[in-house]
């Protein structure tokens, strides 16, 4: 019995090494987190590719470099977000300028109650404009519902604001701005100016109060972004994270996904049974309030800034799908009535497909070329 | 030549025939003589692995603490998964084959089992074909639910992945994250999961020293990860490396609710189902020792339970009946006007009920919870009432007490948290409570001495919340000496939090609101490639 030295110690090395090599991702840290996030990032492309099944095409990230996105991320700060308040703050202050006008003689009625009624609309469309930027000052602690509480499912604005204007003739803004979500805003004065013929001195005291309440609340919010936007878009952060990009085109998703159900699908009962209301109902202008959403996405997604971004890669292939469905939808809605609840069926369900289109194309194409990650806690919790 | 040739066969066959008609003693010696030669050099080239691998680990340990023996063995099974999961066309063909032979002798493996237990549901399916593993032979310290898990495309195995509405987020998986925030395995899953649910280890809480803290690490642990409700499956994996070891399909006429529990030894797992008929709330209960077989079933006393917790006094179910009745095909509510949610104690030996409670309004949704080890329950609220109707979303209860205690927030300003909680953790040795609002985009810390809202920190799309160290597997303490949470989120970010202290102490508390948040919590993230889903679990040593 002979044991064969040379051979064992081969053995040896060879199983020992074989162990020990395995074993050495365990060791070099830092090797070993190179190595996952190559594998990680090497996935990310196919796993893209993979959500993309209306076409097949490998969805490459940009590299956005940190002085490039701050660049981006200013330019979405100064001339969309900022602008968007502004505007909004700027229309409620007319219709209060104009309520004021107006309501020296009450009762308001005929051209002057078209007049404010005109104002509202124009007011309602800013703020639909301005609410697609979900997130930051507005929405802190639910604060966006003293300016639109919507959907109200159980009719709470028109008992609300008919017990506020009974219980107070004489309304100021000041009582009104500590009174509930429910009768204030851009819902409790279409109240008050479509479900009445006429405006009596009370209901006209309302009016004022309500939209001085407004114009304060707006104007708090766009001082706000102009004070805080390095901080709300994490502008002076873009060195070492993209939570700016990351926060604006996740809010924008959500808030056209939470439109698509709250707004189109729900009310118009496409998918299930209808729920809630369309946007703008007793004014029976729900188009128009949709068509402003429509507007700002336009105005977000071809921005010549994205786009040049986008374009990067010489990849204009997202940049043009976005313009091409986008145009398509403002075109359908151009068509459809005023009151989307008079549309017919096919009408209705082409605009929410045209809506989904959007959004996957956002999240199939748009979010993975930039480089960040669709979020989905805050839409569908547990 | 040729002649010597001739010559030497002949020898040669001669000496071959006479062999085979008698065996000598001679000729038995020298047959047995290359075996030994074998076994002996098979057993030195044993022992000289086993010297080389043990002098290796020797030196590696000096370096790295935490290394274990078993990291070798882990090791060479990660670079066959990493073979496994190649894309090569040329070991597609095998790994392929090889599934097919695993599941089949899974298959007729528990067939068998199912034979002798009949009354069991549990059902192995092909798993290695369904969910691919892809690992790193690290420590693990925490595990999540994920979706778009960037994976090789090769692995996808969906059939629904042109639909839609189902698969609007694709890439389902589960996690394993080192002591670094790194991903260590990852496994696909075939849906949406919610929360995951790490194996204690027997005895857990009877371990003294250091020494047997560190044995820990070599018991084999279980994972469990349920599917989002209304689910019908459950999984269980292997916490070290991810492979997923059963699928369990909930019984006829029941759902499960996407939460679950252990018993403190482990040997039990409690879950939350519905009964798809009368829409009661159950815990089905698990033997973890058998497959995880059912075994009973207890009523929760409450509809829609979702959270539910073990007790400290390892004697007590704490279930979260959130109290809505949930169409499972659609997941809409059907009674948000009559749900009564409560919170309900149960003896989980025979499902008796010791104690149940119920918030203040009936559309106080109790849903998620954690566990103070005095034994205090901390209960995260989804609200589901009006949207401007500001209740307390984060509430505590303690055994016996009639109500429950809400916390204090700066001038009751509860709808910052926009009326949903996403998950509770709880630091019991700083008597910290951490509480995460996905769609309030924040995650806040609370002082539970005082019940007071330290502060929140801006966390868009955060949800998953758990301890960062001390009591967590495998965890040294930070290198500022600092413990504290973790939370995780959507846009892929895990990020720490901890309680500056100095800056706590300098402040009033009662005087603290949205502008007064000069770093009292201070924040650092790590950032992946992938969006954190629901809850992330800590593996506690």
């Amino acid at each position: 019995m002979k044991i064969n030295p040379a051979l064992a110690m081969a053995l040896s090395a060879l199983s020992a090494g074989l162990l020990i090599s395995c074993v050495k991702p365990a060791d070099e840290n830092k090797t070993a987190e190179v190595d996952s996030q190559t594998v990680a990032q090497d996935g990310a492309a196919s796993n893209s590719t993979a959500a993309d099944s209306a076409n097949d095409e490998q969805i490459v990230a940009i590299d956005i470099s940190a002085e490039t996105e701050k660049t981006y991320l200013t330019h979405v700060a100064e001339d969309i977000v900022i602008p968007a308040y502004a505007d909004a703050a700027k229309q409620s202050g007319l219709l209060h300028d104009l309520a004021q006008k107006h309501c020296q003689q009450a009762p308001v009625s005929s051209d002057e109650l078209q007049a404010l009624r005109a104002q509202w609309l124009v007011l309602a469309q800013a703020w639909a404009s301005a609410e697609m930027i979900n997130f930051g000052p507005a929405t802190a602690s639910m604060s966006n519902l003293y300016i639109n509480y919507y959907p109200d499912e159980r009719g709470l604005v028109h008992s609300g604001v008919a017990e506020l204007i009974a219980a107070n003739p004489k309304l100021t803004p000041e009582q009104l701005a500590n009174e509930s979500a429910i009768v204030q805003g851009v819902p409790g004065l279409e109240e008050a100016l479509f479900a009445n013929d006429s405006l009596n001195a009370a209901q006209c005291a309302y009016v004022v109060s309500a939209s001085a309440a407004l114009s304060t609340r707006l104007k708090d919010i766009e001082s706000n972004w102009q004070q805080n936007a390095t901080t709300l878009l994490a502008i002076d952060k873009t060195a070492d994270s993209d939570q700016g990009l990351n926060q604006w085109f996740n809010a924008l998703l959500s808030l056209i996904e939470t439109m698509k159900t709250n707004a189109i699908d729900e009310p118009l009962g496409l998918t299930g049974k209808a729920k809630g209301h369309l946007p703008a109902a007793t004014a029976g202008q729900s188009r128009a309030i949709i068509n402003a959403k429509l507007a700002t996405l336009n105005k977000t997604l071809t921005d010549p800034v994205l786009t040049a971004i986008l374009g990067s890669n010489d990849e204009n292939a997202i940049a043009a799908s976005l313009s091409s469905e986008l145009a398509d939808t403002t075109t359908l809605l151009a068509q459809m009535p005023e009151d989307l609840a008079t549309a017919d069926k096919a009408k209705q369900q082409e605009l929410f497909d045209h809506f989904t289109t959007i959004t996957r194309l956002m999240k199939r194409q748009l979010i993975p070329t930039l480089g960040i990650r669709v979020g989905f806690n805050s839409n569908d919790g547990d | 030549m040729q002649t010597s040739e001739a010559y030497t066969a002949a020898i040669a066959k001669r000496h071959s025939a006479s062999s085979k008609a008698t065996p000598r003693p001679a000729d038995k010696r020298s047959n047995h003589e290359p075996l030994m030669t074998s076994a002996l050099t098979t057993l030195g080239s044993v022992l000289g692995t086993a010297a080389l691998v043990g002098i290796h680990h020797h030196y590696r340990k000096q370096h790295q603490p935490e290394a274990r023996l078993q990291d070798y063995v882990s090791g060479v099974r990660a670079q066959l998964h990493t073979l496994q999961a190649s894309p090569k066309p040329q070991l597609t063909r095998l790994r392929y084959a090889y599934q097919q032979a695993s599941a089949a002798w899974q298959r007729a493996y528990h067939d068998d089992i199912d034979d002798k237990n009949r009354d069991s549901k549990n059902i192995v399916t092909e798993l290695t074909a369904i969910h691919s593993t892809i690992m790193l032979a690290r420590p693990v310290c925490w595990v999540s639910g994920v979706a778009s898990m960037p994976q090789n495309r090769s692995l996808i195995n969906n059939d629904d992945s042109n639909d839609d509405s189902s698969n609007d987020e694709t890439g389902f998986g589960v996690v394993g994250i080192d002591a670094d925030r790194q991903i260590v395995w990852q496994t696909t899953m075939p849906e949406r999961v919610h929360d995951i649910v790490v194996q204690p280890i027997p005895n857990i809480q009877n371990r003294q020293n250091d020494q047997n803290k560190s044995n820990t690490h070599n018991c084999p642990r279980d994972v469990v990860v349920l599917g989002r409700r209304p689910s019908e499956k459950f999984w269980v994996l292997d916490t070290a490396i991810g492979q997923v070891k059963f699928a369990i399909t909930a019984a006829d006429n029941r759902h499960f609710y996407g939460h679950a529990c252990y018993s403190l030894d482990g040997s039990t797992l409690y879950v939350t189902e519905n009964d798809t008929i009368s829409l009661a709330g159950k815990i089905g209960i698990y033997d973890a020792r058998n497959n995880y077989s059912k075994v009973a079933e207890f009523d929760t006393h409450g509809i829609g339970p979702h959270e539910l917790i073990m007790h400290p006094d390892g004697e007590t179910l704490v279930i979260a009946n959130g109290g809505i009745k949930t169409e499972q095909a659609s997941r809409e509510e059907l009674n948000l006007d009559t749900m009564r949610p409560s919170l309900a104690y149960l003896n989980r030996h025979d499902g008796t009920l010791i104690e149940q409670i119920t918030p203040e309004h009936n559309q106080m949704s109790v849903r998620h919870l954690a566990i103070h080890d005095d034994g205090t329950v901390m209960i995260g609220i989804q609200f589901q009432g009006e949207k401007h109707i500001n209740v307390p979303l984060v509430l505590a209860h303690y055994r016996g007490d009639p109500d429950f205690k809400p916390l204090i927030m700066p001038n009751n300003q509860w709808q910052r948290f926009h009326q949903y909680i996403a998950s509770v953790a709880v630091d019991s040795e700083r008597n910290l409570l951490c509480v995460t609002t996905p769609i309030g985009g924040c995650a806040a810390i609370y002082d539970l001495n005082t019940r007071m809202l330290i502060d929140a920190v801006r966390l868009p799309d955060c949800a998953g919340a758990s301890l960062f160290a001390g009591q967590v597997s495998g965890q040294a303490k930070n290198k500022d000496g600092t413990s504290g949470f973790i939370v995780s989120d959507g846009h892929g970010k895990l990020t720490r939090l901890w309680v500056n202290t100095l800056s706590v102490e300098t402040s009033d508390l009662a005087e603290l609101d949205s502008k007064n948040t000069a770093a009292i919590i201070v924040q650092d993230s790590q950032i992946h490639n992938m969006s954190f889903d629901n809850h992330l679990q800590a593996v506690l040593a």
